[in-house]
């Protein structure tokens, strides 16, 4: 229903640990962050599409469509940065200098690079694992249980959401802005309504099991490959080793 | 399984005793119901949509506090406090219609740990629980798979499994056929026998009288809130008036019998030991190989015999 | 107005984190005590919840003809109350980041900041305000997504402008020059939100009086 979720769910690494796939994505994640741009973002880039494409044998294609999505919003983000005020070339008093340029370039790939870290993670690790770490991680239970509900919630008001924007759209209810916001707000409602009526139904289905305030599960027990981890982690350190070695030598 | 009832006379597993209820600002939904249960029988809730039987499987598990009336445990009346409403739900599960108003965790071991731990199983004992009802029920590969990538009829056996996992006594199941394929409908009917086999007496609703003509070893007929008829599924269903008042037809095997029987080629007693149309053609074609009995249409209820393969 | 990963530099994520965390405690403990006081609304919450990531998913049409994505803010904030939403909007944000690629994990400190906090208690006061003097209940939940979207519009364009101070003009002329590209697409965004909020507001009233009474709109 959405891809990032059904590729962590069926691909080859799901029944890894999560911490041998978030630690690794996160240590990543943070280079990119400290780190100039260049050159740790395009080698971050190259380790997250490698771990993805050739560890967890995710087409290529699939992996590049779920980067081009966030990477669209990055670059009209960008364009905010690019732009500074001053008289340019056209009624606008905003114009393009060449900082401002530099500057958006290296944001742009900064940010690329820090999404498909986080990609990396929504691929391969099924968010069950991650809510699992949590907890394990001492997050109150108040919020790992409402996690644990709304994701198993939240499919299926998509799912009714769908269905109902397929029959209004076969019934010409989105002809034109006026009708698409009415019937864009009809569907919102029934999915509303929905939402309460199937959160009491589940409510005596905790009952009828004995609920006695608290959401106590148990998780699935999966062996922690401190090897993999290891290597892992060794190739992120390479990384920021050869950032601050570049950033020496073009200094020196 | 008509061997009877290992129950002390007189008091059977589950009772309900003139129930009556309404619900808040709705509709008069149980009228002085009675219903006994007893060990090892199977039992059909049959109604018409809105007859009450989703109601009666809520207060049975004491999911609901009857206005009136009362559910006994072997005899023993169940108080309406939080905590007798709790022990007694360990005894009597409630396997919901809908699989999605029952999963309410991530993934498929999660939610049937859900009950093993609220009964106080530690650890240890709830993921040896787990393990055993997934295997019971054969859905050990779907362990670590989240609830939304299951297929409908998947997620059905893992609710009834979530239930099962704190072994109770009784298992009542509301609509455990509706909105399945044949296949996953067979799949249903073998779950339940592995439950029965290790000791859980069954309760279900449906509205599938052919169905529930085949698998049931008593039925209760619901209407408008109230029981119109209790007894054996030739009895009951058999009862042309009785069918039409609950608005129901009834299952056409019954009808089959009575022409068999009328034409020669069954007699009463035989005709009684028959519960499906296929099981009808085998009997037919063994009396008259070769015969005239043989130009019979040949099993139309070829979904219902591979669902019925246990018995 | 999701601010992307990689998009703020390392002491703002860690400075809009630090910002919005007292908030999130505070609806944690909320939860908590709801949780003890009302365990029997713990799937209500769950709903509350998984209705505001629907929303977030959901594209609405937009002028521009491409669609945009409401924040469901105004709904969370009326229907469930801004504390509440601090800690659901934090965790909608992190599902967001995490299955939908959008938004990021250091840069939710700062969206929650804007997202679960400024929007929510903005569109709340809105709301109130415009309930109580107006006595309509349209009139309220309309104003409530306009205030909420567009008091989370400028604390966006604020980040960003803090983040990224323009070589001459500094904080105020970046945060000008964010503030006008994103009104092209989030006025009339605010304004389709507030009607579709407004509609949805008053319908869940006719037809679930039962469950807003729950909620206490009613
Ligand atoms: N939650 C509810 N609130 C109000 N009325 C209800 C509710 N559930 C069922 N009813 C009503 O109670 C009656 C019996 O319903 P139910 O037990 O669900 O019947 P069945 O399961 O046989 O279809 C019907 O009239 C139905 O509309
Ligand atoms: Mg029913």
């Amino acid at each position: 229903m959405l891809t990032l979720d059904v590729l962590a769910n069926t691909g080859r690494l799901r029944h890894r640990h999560a911490v041998e796939k978030v630690v690794p994505a996160l240590v990543l994640l943070i280079i990119t962050i400290a780190r100039p741009a260049i050159p740790a973002a395009p080698l971050v880039l190259a380790a997250t599409t490698f771990a993805a494409v050739a560890v967890g044998r995710i087409p290529l294609r699939r992996w590049l469509r779920a980067l081009a999505l966030p990477a669209g919003f990055i670059a009209s983000g960008t364009i905010g940065i690019m732009l500074v005020s001053g008289d340019g070339p056209g009624p606008i008093p905003l114009t393009i200098t060449e900082a401002s340029a530099i500057e958006a370039g290296r944001v742009l790939l900064r940010s690329l690079a820090g999404t498909s870290a986080v990609v990396l993670i929504g691929v391969t690790t099924p968010m069950v694992d991650i809510i699992v770490l949590l907890r394990s991680l001492r997050v109150p239970a108040a919020v790992t249980d409402l996690m644990t509900s709304m994701y198993r919630l939240m499919f299926d008001l998509i799912a009714t959401g769908r269905q109902l924007r397929t029959s209004q759209t076969a019934r010409l209810g989105h002809v034109g802005l006026r009708r698409s916001v009415r019937s864009a707000g009809l569907g919102t409602t029934a999915v509303f309504i929905r939402s309460m009526h199937r959160a009491k139904r589940l409510q005596i289905g905790l009952d009828a099991r004995g609920y006695d305030g608290e959401l106590r599960v148990l998780s699935n027990e999966r062996p922690l490959g401190m090897a993999r981890l290891a290597i892992a982690v060794t190739v992120a350190i390479a990384i920021l080793a050869v950032s601050l070695i570049w950033a020496r030598s073009s200094v020196g | 399984m008509t061997s009877t009832s290992p129950d002390p006379a007189g008091v059977p597993l589950l009772r309900a005793v003139g129930l009556d209820y309404t619900y808040p600002a709705g509709p008069v939904a149980l009228r002085g119901v009675n219903l006994d249960i007893a060990t090892g029988r199977r039992r059909a809730l049959l109604g018409a949509n809105g007859s009450g039987k989703s109601t009666l499987l809520l207060a049975l598990n004491a999911s609901i506090l009857a206005d009136a009336g009362c559910i006994e445990f072997q005899g023993e009346a169940i108080g309406t406090s939080r905590r007798e409403r709790n022990l007694h739900r360990r005894r009597v599960g409630l396997v919901l219609q809908d699989p999605d108003d029952q999963l309410f965790s991530a993934s498929v071991f999660e939610d049937v740990s859900f009950g093993p731990l609220n009964l106080g199983l530690d650890d240890a004992s709830a993921r040896q629980r787990v393990e055993e009802v997934l295997d019971q029920l054969a859905l050990t590969d779907l362990a670590d798979r989240p609830a939304h990538l299951l297929s409908f009829g998947q997620r059905k056996r893992v609710a009834i499994a979530g239930v099962a996992a704190m072994r109770p006594d009784v298992m009542a199941l509301d609509e455990p056929f509706a909105g399945l394929d044949p296949m996953a409908r067979r799949e249903v009917v073998d779950t339940l026998a592995r439950l029965e086999a290790s000791g859980t007496t069954i309760v279900l609703t449906t509205h599938d009288l052919e169905l529930a003509y085949a698998w049931a070893d008593d039925v209760t007929l619901l209407n408008d809130g109230e029981v119109l008829a209790d007894g054996s599924p030739d009895a009951v269903l058999g009862d042309r008036t009785v069918c039409e008042r609950a608005r129901l037809d009834p299952p056409p095997i019954i009808g089959l019998l009575e022409a068999a029987v009328g034409a020669g080629w069954l007699t009463a007693a035989q005709a009684s030991e028959v519960r499906t149309v296929d099981q009808l053609r085998q009997v037919i074609e063994t009396r008259s190989s070769g015969g005239s009995g043989s130009n019979m249409e040949p099993d139309s209820g070829g979904a219902l015999r591979d669902a019925l393969h246990e018995r | 107005m999701h601010i992307a990963e990689g998009f703020l530099p390392q002491s703002h994520a860690v400075a809009w984190t630090v910002a919005s965390a007292p908030f999130v405690v505070h609806g944690v403990k909320q939860l908590n005590t709801q949780m003890r006081e009302h365990p029997d609304t713990r799937m209500l919450a769950a709903a509350a919840g998984a209705f505001s990531f629907f929303l977030s998913a959901l594209k609405i049409p937009s002028v521009t003809g491409s669609s945009s994505h409401p924040t469901g803010v105004a709904i969370g904030a009326v229907l469930f109350r801004p504390p509440i939403m601090a800690i659901t909007g934090v965790i909608v944000l992190f599902f967001q980041a995490i299955l939908l690629a959008h938004g990021g994990l250091t840069t939710l400190g700062a969206n929650a900041f804007s997202m679960a906090i400024v929007g929510p208690w903005a569109g709340y006061g809105a709301y109130r305000l415009v309930r109580s003097s107006t006595g309509s209940l349209w009139s309220g939940a309309f104003a409530a997504a306009v205030v909420a979207n567009l008091a989370t519009y400028i604390t966006t364009s604020v980040q960003l402008g803090m983040a990224f101070p323009e070589a001459d003009g500094g904080v105020l002329a970046s945060i000008a020059t964010f503030l006008g590209i994103f009104a092209i697409t989030q006025i009339p965004l605010a304004i389709i939100e507030g009607l579709l909020t407004a509609m949805v507001v008053t319908w869940l009233s006719s037809y679930s009086p039962a469950e807003m009474k729950e909620l206490a709109v009613l």
